[in-house]
């Protein structure tokens, strides 16, 4: 991607917040409407100007920079692993589905002591539930296991 | 002064004195778990003190409100999770230089700067507070606005070169802060039909998402695919010396008394925040030092907020003391402790129960002064542990914190997208190059800027003349200017010097 590249993508789509907020604010009654409408003909205005620094940032620079795509893919991982930890808490409960999370966050970076690795899930789950849950009186979810 | 000497000699019978150091030591504790902070479980709290003799009452909340504040400063070093809102400057400065092996000596300034902050707001809560809480009540709409005006303007001193991406992420921040029901209207905005959103973003998900989760996310794409050469040749950081040497001191000495009286100010004035003043502090410290590279782990980057944030605390009960009116949502849990006791705060508490008074005040003294070595104590012992954990452990380990923590703030699963949400955001942001600080302080200050915009063209009935014609709000208005102005002006003169 040549240098500047990544502000013209940020500006536009900094833009189409800009163009949504301002739109959807207009449905909003006077008063309420009043901030974020400016706010949002701020941002457009912003985003313009970023739009045109990085097209005048390419053009000085028109050698593309190498990319690091490939270390992306542990960030998809991890987004992904803790998506699907949150539909799965209220079900399975803080307990289970917490050492699932720790494990399968080790395991993504490429961790390799395993029995080190189920300690480390089981000590640290433990302790932050007893901390939280009978220390501080948090309700965090039980589950249909442990609520059986 | 025969009050306060009584309350040194209250205060020093074993069991009050031990109840203030369970309060730091529990407060110390909260302050370093994100998600929980002073208010939630001062929260907590007040509804046990009832039963207890108010010495004892309020020895425990003053230890815990004292502490708390300083506590999130611990993982904010050594981890780059704030533990608690007003810590989150500290990371800027704090983590990079722990990752120079200085872990010891930025929980060592940090522990010395919020003693000094704490102890300079105790003194001023001690002998000014009637006539600074005076002063304070003049705050009307317009200044509020103004003062929000001012929080924003020190956006452009920390935009490290870059005040176009700057602005861009503060005026973000400003439409994030719209969020949720109109403080006007009560019409809900941006609520995309989620109740959950009515109330606007969530603030501690929101924080522990861009620092802790993006954290997170820093350490998956530092690893990479080339995972095992990588983690053979990390180095463990040295913890080094914790605490600073006369030299450090004498350097660090002008930031903790502009930053100290910086939090004093703001924490006076009711619902002016801590925020704003670690915000004000840090950019005092960048403009009274223009040779050095803030945000790479500079001493005086730590010791600004951590000074101004410990001095909010004693001089945000400046009000409450003297006039009965809570300066911020922890102050008014104290009301609610005197209330529980039968007490009433304002000018009356210290004719009908000076000992109670004087007690809190000194307390509050005194709580400071034991906050340093039990800081430095639980700084050492972490900071030994975490910087011998794996990396990989200990990514999941910040993960599992970040998901507690940010359940724990409202008892909800929503909390945990929001954190994800800004998880996500806070690493797009690094990848695009935008600063976080922005954002956090915008949506704070957001909602007092639109209520104080709306309330005073109210007030002068559509005319912006209102903000100009008021003393106060137009000297915090020039300031803001200032503000602004100085390093835009620093940068186009050091271009022209450098084409000629």
């Amino acid at each position: 991607m040549k240098k500047g590249t990544d502000d013209v993508l940020l500006s536009l789509v900094l833009m189409l917040l800009g163009v949504f907020a301002f739109f959807e604010s207009g449905s909003f009654p006077s008063i309420a409407a009043h901030f974020p409408r400016r706010m949002a003909a701020l941002l457009m205005l912003l985003s313009c100007a970023l739009f045109l620094v990085g097209l005048h940032t390419r053009k000085k620079n028109p050698k593309a920079e190498t990319g690091t795509a490939s270390s992306y893919r542990n960030v998809f991982l991890l987004t992904g692993i803790i998506a699907v930890y949150i539909l799965v808490l209220d079900r399975i409960g803080y307990v289970i589905s917490t050492i699932g999370l720790v494990l399968a966050v080790i395991y993504a970076l490429g961790y390799g002591n395993r029995n080190r690795a189920i300690l480390a899930a089981l000590c640290s789950v433990l302790l932050a539930f007893a901390v939280f849950r009978f220390l501080l009186g948090v309700p965090l979810p039980l589950g249909a296991f442990m609520e059986g | 002064m025969e009050h306060i000497m009584g309350a040194f000699i209250d205060i020093f019978t074993p069991g009050v004195f031990f109840t203030l150091l369970f309060g730091v030591c529990i407060g110390l504790l909260v302050g370093a778990l994100p998600g929980l902070n002073d208010t939630i479980t001062l929260a907590v709290i007040v509804p046990v003190t009832f039963s207890m003799d108010p010495r004892y009452a309020f020895m425990l909340l003053v230890g815990v409100y004292c502490s708390a504040c300083y506590g999130g400063s611990i993982p904010a070093i050594l981890l780059k999770i704030p533990g608690t809102a007003s810590s989150v400057v500290t990371t800027l400065d704090g983590y990079p230089m722990a990752r120079k092996g200085q872990a010891g000596l930025a929980l060592g300034i940090s522990t010395t700067s919020s003693v000094f902050g704490g102890i300079t707001s105790s003194l001023v809560l001690m002998f000014l507070a009637p006539i600074l809480a005076t002063y304070a009540l003049r705050f009307g709409p317009p200044e509020y606005f103004a003062l929000a005006v001012l929080g924003l303007s020190t956006v452009v001193g920390m935009s490290g070169g870059n005040v176009l991406k700057s602005l861009i992420v503060c005026t973000l921040g400003l439409f994030i802060a719209t969020m949720g029901m109109s403080p006007q209207t009560g019409y809900p905005r941006f609520d995309f039909g989620n109740p959950y959103l009515l109330e606007g973003i969530p603030f501690v998900p929101m924080l522990i998402g861009l620092f802790g989760v993006t954290s997170v996310f820093e350490v998956a794409y530092e690893m990479g695919p080339a995972v095992k050469e990588k983690v053979a040749s990390s180095v463990i950081p040295k913890i080094g010396r914790m605490l600073p040497d006369k030299k450090m001191v004498g350097r660090l000495l002008p930031t903790w008394i502009k930053s100290s009286a910086i939090g004093n100010i703001i924490g006076i004035i009711p619902g002016a925040g801590m925020i704003m003043a670690i915000y004000l502090a840090y950019d005092q410290a960048v403009r009274s030092h223009p040779d050095k590279e803030f945000g790479t782990g500079v001493p005086e980057g730590i010791a600004a907020p951590e000074a101004a944030n410990n001095a909010v605390v004693a001089s945000s009960m400046v009000p409450l003391m003297a006039l009965g009116v809570p300066g911020n949502s922890t102050s008014a849990l104290f009301l609610g402790a005197l209330m529980i006791q039968g007490l009433r705060p304002g000018p009356s508490l210290f004719q009908n129960a000076p000992e109670v008074a004087y007690l809190i005040i000194v307390g509050f003294f005194v709580a400071n002064l034991v906050m340093g070595p039990v800081g430095i104590l639980l700084g050492k012992f972490l900071s030994r542990v975490i910087f011998k954990i794996p990396k990989q452990i200990l990514a999941a380990v910040i993960a599992l914190l970040c998901i507690t923590g940010a359940f724990a703030v409202g008892n909800s699963i929503f909390n945990i997208w929001v954190m994800l949400f800004f998880g996500v955001l806070g690493f797009l942001f690094n990848k695009f190059k935008l600063p976080h600080s922005p954002l956090i302080l915008a949506v704070v200050l957001g909602a007092m800027m639109e209520r104080g915009l709306y309330q005073s063209l109210v007030l002068s009935k559509g005319s912006y003349s209102i903000f100009f014609t008021r003393p106060i709000s137009l000297v915090m208005l020039v300031a803001a200017l200032l503000f602004a102005a100085t390093p835009l002006l620093k940068k186009c003169r050091g271009k022209k010097k450098s084409l000629s």
